[in-house]
C-alpha cells in the first residue's frame, strides 16, 4: 500500500469497485477487498491532503 | 568695328537683360552649395540635374532679412530648413553685375512646392520599399514576451533620450531592463549616414548584448529635419534589421519611412518607454492569472478526486452491504432448502419405518403361522410315530440290557425282553441269524 502512487490507488478502487459490482467476489473476500478500498480512501485522502498543503505552500507569496 | 571696353561689354550686357528679360522669373531648381554667410546672407546655386550630371546651374543669393521671412515661412509648411538636395521653386530676379556676374537675387520661395516634391519622393520610396517587400520585412519578428534588452539609437544630449532613459529606469514596479546608447546624429545632413552606422553597430553586439530590440528615439527640440528618417537607405536598413526596430521619432505629421518599416512604431520617447514597460506589466498579469488559474485547477482537482473518493466509499460500501445482503438471502435459501429437506428426509424415513414396520408385522404373522403349521405338521408325524400306534398294528419292540437290541450286541444266551400291545414277554437267545 505505501508503495502505491495515487494514481495507482485509485484503479486499484476501481478494480474493487468494479468487482465488487460485477459481483464475482466471494464473501471471503469481501471483507478484505472492504477493508482494503477503506485503506486505499483513507491513503488517497491523505495523500490529497499533504499535496494540497503544499500547493498552499507553493503558492504562498504569489 | 570699334571694340567695346569690358566696362562697356559688360553694361550692354546688363542693359540688355533687363530690357528683355521679366522682372520676376520663377525658376525650379535644386539647392546646392548651400551656406549661410557671417551677416546672415545666404549663398547658394540652383542647380538642374539629369541624375547625377550637372545640366544646369547658376548662383543664387538670399538677402538676410528675405531669407528670414522666407525661411520660417517653408520650415512652418514642410517642417523642414532649406538645404542642399531640396528642390525649390523659387521666385528670382536676375541680376548681373559687371564685376561679381550674373546671379539670381532669391525674393520668395513656394514651400508648397517642396512639399508637393517631397510628399512625391517620399511615396516614391514608399512604393520602392513595398515592391522590394521591405514593409513588413521587420514586422515578421515575434516579440519577445518581455522586452529586457534593448539598445538605443539616439543623441545622449536629446530631450527625448533622458526622458526615455528617466521612465525606463525610473518604473514604479522596479523592473530591470538593459539599455545601451549607440550615438548618433537624429537630424541634418549627415544623419542618414551616422544612423545607418549606429544600427551596423548595435548588428554587431546584437548577440553578444544578447539584445531583444533596438529604439530608435529623438525627440524634444524642433519639429525639423526629420527628412532623415524618409531615407531610402535607413528604410532597408531597419527593415533588414536582425532585431525588431522600435521608433519613437517624435513626430507630428505623417509617419516617416523609418516608422513605415519598423517593427513597432511608436509617436514619442515616451510611448517606446511605456510600450516596453508594458510587456513587463502584462507578463506580470499573466503570471497573477496563470496562479490564480493553477490555483483554482488544483483546488477543483481537489475537490473532484474528494468526491471521487467520496463515491467510491459509498458506492464500496453499498456494494458490499448488497452482496453481504444478497450472501445472507443465499444462505437463508439454503437454510430453508436444508430444512426443508430435512423435513422430506424425516417423512420419507417414517414412511419407509412404517413400510419395514408392516412388513415385519407380515413377516412375524408369517413366521407365526409357518412355525404354527410346522408344529402342527410335528404333531401329526409325532402321533403318526407313537410306538403305540404301530404296537396295536402288531409291531413289537425288542429290548436287551435295557436297551433298544439295535443298540446293543447279542450273543446267544442273552435275554431279551419283548414289548407288546399289551404284553412283555421274555425271551432268551438260541441262536443269532445274520440277514
Amino acid at each position: 500500500m505505501k508503495d502505491y502512487t495515487y494514481t495507482q490507488a485509485m484503479q486499484r478502487l476501481e478494480t474493487i469497485l468494479a468487482q465488487l459490482e460485477e459481483g464475482t467476489s466471494t464473501v471471503d473476500t469481501l471483507s478484505e477487498l472492504v477493508k482494503e478500498a477503506a485503506d486505499l480512501v483513507r491513503f488517497c485522502k491523505e495523500k490529497l491532503r499533504n499535496i494540497e498543503e503544499e500547493v498552499q505552500k507553493g503558492f504562498e507569496g504569489l | 568695328m570699334q571694340p567695346l571696353s569690358v566696362l562697356q561689354l559688360t553694361t550692354h550686357i546688363q542693359q540688355v537683360l533687363e530690357k528683355e528679360l521679366e522682372p520676376l522669373v520663377w525658376v525650379v531648381g535644386e539647392l546646392s552649395d548651400f551656406r549661410q554667410a557671417a551677416q546672415g546672407h545666404v549663398y547658394f546655386e540652383l542647380v538642374e540635374k539629369v541624375g547625377n550630371h550637372v545640366q544646369a546651374k547658376i548662383r543664387a543669393n538670399l538677402w538676410q532679412f528675405t531669407y528670414r521671412s522666407v525661411a520660417a515661412k517653408f520650415e512652418s509648411v514642410t517642417g523642414t530648413s532649406l538645404k542642399n538636395g531640396m528642390k525649390v521653386l523659387a521666385q528670382v530676379t536676375v541680376t548681373y553685375h559687371p564685376v561679381f556676374g550674373l546671379s539670381l537675387n532669391v525674393k520668395d520661395i513656394d514651400p508648397s512646392f517642396s512639399l508637393g516634391e517631397r510628399a512625391r519622393i517620399r511615396q516614391e520610396t514608399i512604393n520602392r520599399l513595398t515592391e522590394e517587400g521591405f514593409m513588413v520585412q521587420n514586422a515578421r519578428f515575434p516579440l519577445p514576451r518581455v522586452i529586457q534588452r534593448i539598445a538605443i539609437i539616439s543623441s545622449a544630449t536629446a530631450a527625448g533620450y533622458g526622458d526615455f532613459i528617466n521612465q525606463v529606469d525610473g518604473n514604479p514596479q522596479g523592473y530591470k531592463i538593459f539599455h545601451e546608447l549607440f550615438q548618433s546624429l537624429m537630424q541634418g545632413n549627415e544623419a542618414v549616414d551616422s544612423l545607418l552606422s549606429a544600427l551596423d553597430q548595435v548588428a554587431e553586439k546584437a548577440e553578444q548584448l544578447q539584445l531583444d530590440a533596438v529604439v530608435i528615439i529623438r525627440g524634444g527640440g524642433a519639429q525639423l529635419d526629420l527628412d532623415c528618417f524618409d531615407n531610402y537607405l535607413l528604410g532597408v536598413k531597419i527593415a533588414n534589421f536582425p532585431l525588431p526596430v522600435f521608433t519613437g521619432i517624435g513626430h507630428e505629421r505623417d509617419e516617416s519611412i523609418a516608422d513605415l518599416v519598423a517593427h513597432t512604431p511608436l509617436k514619442t520617447p515616451t510611448a517606446v518607454a511605456e510600450f516596453i514597460l508594458s510587456s513587463f506589466r502584462e507578463f506580470e498579469e499573466s503570471l497573477g492569472l496563470i496562479a490564480q488559474r493553477l490555483d483554482w485547477i488544483t483546488r477543483s482537482t481537489f475537490q473532484g478526486e474528494a468526491q471521487k473518493l467520496q463515491g467510491y466509499t459509498l458506492r464500496i460500501l453499498g456494494e458490499s452491504k448488497q452482496q453481504l445482503a444478497r450472501e445472507g438471502e443465499k444462505v437463508r435459501n439454503w437454510g430453508m432448502r436444508i430444512q426443508q429437506a430435512g423435513k422430506n428426509g424425516a417423512k420419507q424415513e417414517k414412511n419407509r419405518l412404517s413400510q419395514k414396520e408392516e412388513l415385519l408385522k407380515k413377516g412375524w404373522q408369517h413366521f407365526l403361522k409357518r412355525q404354527q403349521d410346522k408344529l402342527a405338521q410335528i404333531e401329526v408325524s409325532s402321533r403318526q410315530l407313537d410306538p403305540s400306534n404301530l404296537l396295536q398294528k402288531g409291531y413289537t419292540r425288542t429290548e436287551s440290557k435295557e436297551l433298544p437290541i439295535h443298540l446293543t450286541t447279542l450273543e446267544p444266551g442273552d435275554r431279551i425282553v419283548t414289548h407288546t400291545f399289551n404284553q412283555k414277554i421274555s425271551s432268551t437267545i438260541n441262536r443269532i441269524e445274520k440277514k
